[in-house]
């Protein structure tokens, strides 16, 4: 009977020393909020495999890739938190989880008398007063502008094509949605409250050549929304055009300064009918010269009229 | 031996207004010593005289100036529609209180572009101050470029607040790009009276406090804490409503008025608490309550105060901190009336005048408010009150001596050391 309770004991001991152990290997790490794009992968795989982050536990990974105006807050298993905002790749192993702050009631007691001795404005100092209400109100909500691409074929650069629109709203939900232009059935769709979106990986999604159109609607209100027809250009047919582009300029031996070059580049391939070729060239030298003032003006000049023609 | 008291009291006195001077001007929560700005913070005396003491049902409030349209869900084709009908009435504003967004240009905002280039039509739009470190932005929202046709037809419509919700003062004017901008309702107010920006002018005020008087109108604002007595003090109907009604509206009556448009709830029944504030007209002054008057309705307030030139006026500083020294002085010789005395219950007396004299200042600056148009800064002079006895008995028994050897004079010392003389 002794042997028996004995060899009981060493069971439960041994079986409490394995569930520690599991636990203790394998630290859980949940995903508490999102923001912008990261991604988890493997880099003991042969090919490296992206997944996007989605909220819950961390897929079995061993870094983190966060991308530009990406934020990410995890939590682990001691309710520790870990805020990565900068851009960049982490090692899932080497974040820096900290406790949260602790909001006891006597803490919350501390916090209270302490507010006695800060700083507060009297209501009857008018030097207290700021201009800071607005007594105004949107004259009806007005659907959201689609900016790019507008009609037509559409360049695909590394795989992956951007869509923007302007609308002014605080707090509006946009839906993004490609539709197939022959049988209106919803090929993609985002739900987003940024003003842009990537699709990645084109051609799992779109078929070259074939027409599309895209429209972004806001949650929850009705209202007739403008689209745009799109055409999916081929792949590497964007940056052919524009080294063709380069190659007839160098050969004129002009010395043409980064406006009159993208001037001259932007109109050729306005002529062409590339329109969202055209603009797209106009984005990418803006941001690649961000001083040059008259190459930002005619861009934004160029791209506008391309929106009211 | 009055002289001798005389002076003493005046040397309390100017100690007192000193310490007052300094705890006005600690950077800290005045809680122990300022408890009227922390137990009603975010209030103000000027909410109770306007909400309970002025009379709102007086007929003599409607202002006849002033008509409001509620654009409700935004038409922009009756926007449109109801500007060419007003501009082409001899109105003489038409102020509107809404930001046309960028859209696709189509034939309705054609239309609305068109019916908003009139001289008569005023558009509102906001601009945003940071200050990061030594740098100053500014950063405006404004109707597309389409519809705000020149600088002359915008005004701005921010509002000054402590709190952010609670609306008490405007701003006349505001530099903007190193540009002096008059405000929206200043700018409509002076189409019926062009002398109106002179004046604000003279004023030299930079925040002018806004003399509420009329209520929010419409049907479903009709009970407290917003408009228990059902007042009606502005022409208030919807643009539809007008739309379909223009044949009641006639040239005379239209004739030099200022047509506010702007949003005041989705329909007649609906509270929607979008661009709504909180006055000092609201009933319930403290505690939880509803935001009571849309922003129209606040410019359309400070456009009647404008032209009835029914500014509140601010008492200075320096005359609060005198009757502050008044109270201080008589409190002296009251406090020392009372401790000669020796009386047991002389705390409970001094707590007792200490609230007669609450009751009659706190009387005195609602009467100011209410019938007068004069605002008192009303923490100030209560916490003379609060604190003079405190401060009578640190002087009384600490430095009454000790001020007595500086400054008073031989005779005065003399006589104030008899007492011990004697025993």
């Amino acid at each position: 009977m002794k042997i028996f309770i004995t060899i009981n004991k060493l069971f439960a001991i041994t079986l409490l020393l394995c569930i520690n152990s599991a636990i203790s290997n394998g630290q859980q790490i949940s995903v508490m909020h999102f923001a912008g794009d990261a991604y988890t992968y493997n880099t003991n795989d042969s090919k490296v495999k992206y997944n996007k982050i989605v909220f819950g536990p961390l897929p079995n990974a061993d870094k983190i890739l966060v991308k530009e105006n990406a934020s990410l807050k995890l939590l682990n298993e001691e309710n520790e938190i870990c805020e990565v905002t900068e851009e960049g790749e982490y090692d899932i192993k080497s974040l820096k989880f900290v406790k949260t702050k602790s909001n006891s009631l006597f803490n919350k007691f501390c916090d209270y008398f302490h507010s006695f001795f800060i700083n507060h404005s009297s209501s009857e100092s008018k030097s207290n007063y700021k201009n800071s209400i607005h007594a105004i109100s949107r004259g009806a909500l007005s659907p959201p502008q689609l900016d790019f691409p507008i009609d037509g074929l559409v360049p695909v650069t590394s795989g992956n094509m951007n869509f923007s629109w302007s609308h002014s709203c605080d707090a509006c939900q946009y839906v993004v949605t490609i539709y197939d232009l022959e049988t209106r059935a919803s090929v993609y769709a985002w739900t987003t409250k940024d003003h842009n979106v990537t699709l990645e990986n084109v051609d799992q999604f779109l078929l070259l050549n074939k027409k599309y159109y895209w429209t972004v609607t806001i949650s929850g209100q009705e209202m007739e929304y403008p689209i745009s027809r799109i055409t999916v250009g081929e792949k590497g047919d964007y940056d052919a055009q524009i080294s063709y582009l380069n190659k007839e300029i160098s050969q004129s031996k002009l010395d043409l300064d980064a406006a009159t070059k993208a001037i001259f580049i932007m109109s050729y391939l306005a002529e062409q009918d590339l329109m969202n070729y055209a603009i797209y060239y106009g984005q990418q030298q803006t941001e690649k010269n961000v001083d040059n003032k008259v190459l930002a003006d005619f861009v934004e000049r160029f791209w506008y009229d391309a929106l009211t023609e | 031996m009055a002289k001798k008291k005389y002076i003493q009291a005046t040397i309390c006195a100017s100690l007192a207004v000193f310490i007052l001077f300094l705890l006005h001007h600690l950077p800290v929560n005045q809680l122990f010593i300022d408890p009227f700005s922390e137990a009603i913070k975010n209030h103000d005396i000027m909410d109770v005289g306007i909400s309970k003491f002025r009379n709102h049902t007086d007929p003599s409030l409607f202002d006849d100036n002033i008509l409001i349209l509620n654009s409700e869900k935004t038409n922009r084709k009756e926007v449109a529609e109801v500007v060419n009908y007003l501009t082409s009435h001899d109105v003489a504003a038409v102020g509107i209180d809404l930001i046309f967004d960028r859209t696709p240009h189509n034939a309705i905002d054609t239309m609305l572009s068109a019916a908003l280039k009139s001289e008569k039509v005023l558009l509102g739009y906001t601009f945003e101050e940071m200050h990061k470190g030594a740098t100053h932005s500014i950063h405006g929202t404004t109707s597309d470029e389409l519809f705000a046709h020149s600088d002359e037809q915008m005004g701005y419509v921010n509002l000054a607040t402590n709190d952010g919700f609670t609306v008490r003062a405007f701003e006349p004017y505001h530099t903007i790009d190193g540009n002096q901008r008059e405000s929206f309702a200043l700018k409509l107010a002076s189409k019926l009276n062009p002398e109106l920006l002179e004046i604000t002018k003279k004023r030299h005020n930079k925040v002018e406090w806004i003399n509420f008087k009329r209520i929010q109108p419409g049907n479903i604002n009709m009970y407290f804490p917003i408009n228990e007595y059902k007042s009606v003090h502005y022409a208030f109907t919807s643009i539809n409503q007008f739309l379909s009604d223009t044949a009641s509206y006639s040239r005379e009556y239209l004739k030099d008025k200022i047509v506010l448009i702007g949003f005041n709830g989705e329909d007649d029944d609906a509270l929607s608490m979008k661009d709504r504030y909180f006055t000092p007209l609201n009933q319930k002054y403290h505690g939880r309550s509803l935001p009571d008057m849309y922003g129209v309705v606040v410019h359309a307030n400070i456009i009647s105060m404008l032209l009835t030139k029914d500014f509140i006026n601010e008492v200075p500083e320096w005359i609060l901190y005198l009757i502050g020294f008044l109270i201080f002085f008589v409190n002296y010789f009251i406090f020392q009336k009372l401790e000669d005395k020796k009386l047991f219950t002389i705390l409970p007396l001094v707590r007792l005048v200490q609230l007669i004299q609450f009751v009659f200042l706190f009387s005195f600056c609602i009467i100011m408010i209410t019938f007068f148009n004069i605002k008192f800064g009303f923490i100030l002079i209560i916490t003379a009150v609060i604190i003079s006895f405190e401060v009578y008995e640190l002087y009384d028994h600490k430095l009454r001596d000790k001020v007595s050897e500086l400054f008073t004079t031989k005779v005065l010392k003399k006589e104030y050391t008899r007492p011990n003389n004697l025993h």
